[in-house]
């Protein structure tokens, strides 16, 4: 095999490059903007529901799937935020701001157009910047031992503790609960069955996806119910959207090269964040190109600027929250951590070693990326946007019970027992009522999934060495646990200067 | 109120995992296991019970700083009464599934759950029950015939 860089490429593509994998990857696209534009339905719980749908599937076509819908929720966000107002999935927020005003100034072809357009540049940059900086990192990683692993889970646990929520004290709670739910079952070092609690089934521990659908499909579904809200209204005439020229629109995107990339850098740097993800990157994005801006006056009133920052900044996320992941085998948010997941199923570890061993899955992996951008963009392109603005229109009454159902059989499909639907629906309630309380969920479901590599590389570390100070002396390690303190601190720093502005 | 409440189920938590801990065996005498079983869910279930009564006092603590608006139990009821009405929904689901199966239990789950969020009226059955048929049957062969994956059975039926 040709370990060299553009080998290492050529095995990616040829690994995407036949009919199966592409029809999958189209599907996905597919099904991703058909989710992300229908308001309630996250990105997450459409790639929780594609899970059970690549276990007879190779890991290269499933992952691919997978993508296609992450990519293609993104972007489909967009088109029930600028025709009816309401973003399709939180990453679509800021695209209301100006891409709803646009609609109604009657321009609703163009900021459509713009959006796949911006989303799409955004996207491809992220491929690029993902494909030049998971390798590396992963090599960078292989020289980790137990104590600069340890430090590192530890500083993305308290990262994404001090980011996922308003409250540091709540985040914590949460993360710590999350390590918490994961010392059940067999301890990762001597085999000893833990808080089992009399219950064979969890001899072998939670499983961390029924536990991952129950806290973002089942509460999330939980929370659509608690207002009967009217079924969403066009407020505009949709047959009267002309979509403008495509090179006009690029026009319009290329005039302002700095917006777009700027906006997808922001989005890359917050998608690589654990717990940031592009329901925070989009806002960013907005915020960042309003003040950079010469007008800032303007936003809000419907100008291409906003649209495209939040656009770009949003689609961007995706590749910045798998580079973790597909480097460090660390999960940037609750979608990588299905793909995560689907890895396991798969019988494919991951972590640093991930590329060496399966470079045709990870570089196979960048392909998709790629591809899916030029899938999501044709999809919006040629079937229409109109066909989509339609799915927006499906009754609730219809979708949620449909959508409990797809998630009760995904979680037994996973090990074929019952036990793991009541896990689902335990972790459900659960979601629901710590979302009421404001108790962001992210900590929880990286604690779950962080919490055996924690464990198992603390006491690897002092069975090798029970001197506790190595952790503080190994260069590597010190760093890590000096950002890890940093980004405790930070919720206090932001505080404190929010005071000061005030 | 909920705050409170979260921090008092914490607690109960750490309690019961650092006494369940207790009676975890010691590392065996051949692994240099210096942490053993027991060790890391202590200090955790120990963080937690701190945090809780962390979250505890900074509640209380406002609560003596600002009036804080209280919602009646009736009213929350009423604005959460769909969700009550579905968890249960789904409760009876689970319980069905070992006797009846999953295409009787999803079925009569899909029926009703649809019923009880729709506008109610006559008019809306008709499609409640074909796309309640029409999806279990979809996802029951889907699962069975491409995916091998063989849902529950009943014992009943």
């Amino acid at each position: 095999m040709d370990q060299s860089i553009f080998g290492l490429f050529a095995l990616g593509f040829s690994e995407v490059l036949t009919a199966k994998v592409l029809v999958s990857l189209f599907v996905g696209s597919l099904a991703g903007i058909v989710a992300g534009c229908i308001p309630g339905f996250t990105i997450v719980m459409a790639v929780i529901l594609t899970l059970p749908f690549t276990f007879g599937m190779t890991p290269v076509q499933g992952l691919a799937t997978m993508i296609g819908v992450f990519v293609g929720g993104l972007s489909g966000g967009l088109i029930s935020a600028c025709l009816i107002g309401i973003p399709g999935t939180p990453s679509a927020i800021a695209t209301t701001f100006d891409g709803h005003p646009m609609a109604k100034k009657g321009e609703a072809g163009s900021a459509l157009a713009l959006g796949v357009w911006a989303s799409f540049w955004g996207g491809i940059l992220s491929a690029v910047v993902l494909m030049a900086i998971a390798p590396p990192l992963s090599y960078f990683a292989l020289a980790f031992g137990p104590w600069e692993y340890f430090s590192l889970v530890f500083f993305a646990m308290t990262i994404i503790a001090s980011l996922s929520g308003d409250s540091l004290l709540k985040g914590l709670i949460s993360g710590l609960f999350g390590l918490l739910v994961a010392t059940v079952g067999s301890d990762p070092i001597s085999n000893v069955p833990r808080f089992t609690f009399g219950m064979y089934q969890m001899e072998g521990g939670l499983d961390f996806l029924p536990i991952l659908i129950g806290l973002f499909a089942f509460s999330n579904l939980m929370e659509e119910l608690e207002v009967k809200r009217a079924a969403a209204k066009a407020l505009i005439d949709i047959k009267a959207v002309r979509v403008p020229h495509l090179k006009s629109n690029l026009e319009i995107l290329f005039k302002q090269p700095w917006n777009l990339i700027r906006s997808s850098l922001v989005g890359l740097f917050v998608g690589t964040l654990p717990g940031a993800g592009s329901s925070i990157s989009n806002i960013v994005s907005y915020d960042r190109a309003k003040k950079a801006s010469k007008s800032p006056e303007q936003f809000g009133t419907g100008i291409p600027d906003g649209l495209i920052a939040s656009e770009a900044g949003n689609s961007s996320t995706a590749g910045g929250a798998l580079i973790p992941m597909i480097a460090l085998g660390i999960p940037g948010d609750a979608v990588t951590a299905v793909m995560l997941g689907a890895l396991i199923i798969h019988g494919i570890q991951p972590g640093p070693l991930l590329i060496t061993n399966h470079p045709n899955l990870v570089y196979g992996m960048f392909a998709a990326f790629f591809f899916a951008h030029f899938a999501t963009a044709l999809i919006q392109s040629s079937v229409g946007l109109r066909f989509f603005l339609r799915l927006t229109y499906t009754p609730k009454y219809i979708l949620v019970p449909v959508i409990l159902i797809l998630c009760a059989v995904g979680a037994f499909a996973l090990n074929n027992r019952v036990f793991d639907i009541w896990v689902l629906f335990a972790f459900g309630i659960l979601g629901y009522g710590m979302s009421k309380l404001k108790i962001p969920l992210a900590p929880l479901i990286l604690g779950v999934i962080l919490g055996p590599i924690l464990e198992t590389n603390l006491r690897r570390a002092l069975m090798t060495d029970p001197d506790i100070s190595l952790f503080f002396t190994r260069p590597y390690s010190i760093v890590l646990l000096i950002l890890a303190l940093g980004s405790l601190l930070y919720p206090f720093w932001r505080s404190r200067r929010a005071v000061q502005r005030q | 109120m909920g705050d409170l409440i979260a921090a008092a189920i914490l607690l109960i938590v750490a309690v019961l995992f650092y006494v369940a801990s207790l009676g975890l065996p010691p590392p065996p005498p051949a692994l240099p296991d210096v942490l053993g079983t027991a060790i890391f869910p202590q200090v955790l279930a120990g963080l937690i019970a701190m945090l809780a009564v962390g979250l505890a006092a900074q509640r209380l603590l406002r609560m003596r700083r600002e009036a804080i608006e209280r919602q009646d139990l009736l009213s929350l009821i009423r604005e959460h009464h769909l969700v009550f009405k579905s968890l249960l929904l789904f409760f009876l689901f689970l319980l069905l599934l070992k006797p009846f199966g999953f295409l009787i239990s999803a079925t009569v789950f899909l029926i009703a759950g649809q019923w009880l969020l729709s506008p109610r009226q006559w008019g809306y059955l008709p499609t409640i029950i074909a796309v309640s048929v029409g999806s279990v049957l979809v996802v029951y062969f889907f699962f069975q015939k491409f995916l091998f994956v063989f849902l529950p059975e009943g014992t009943l039926f």
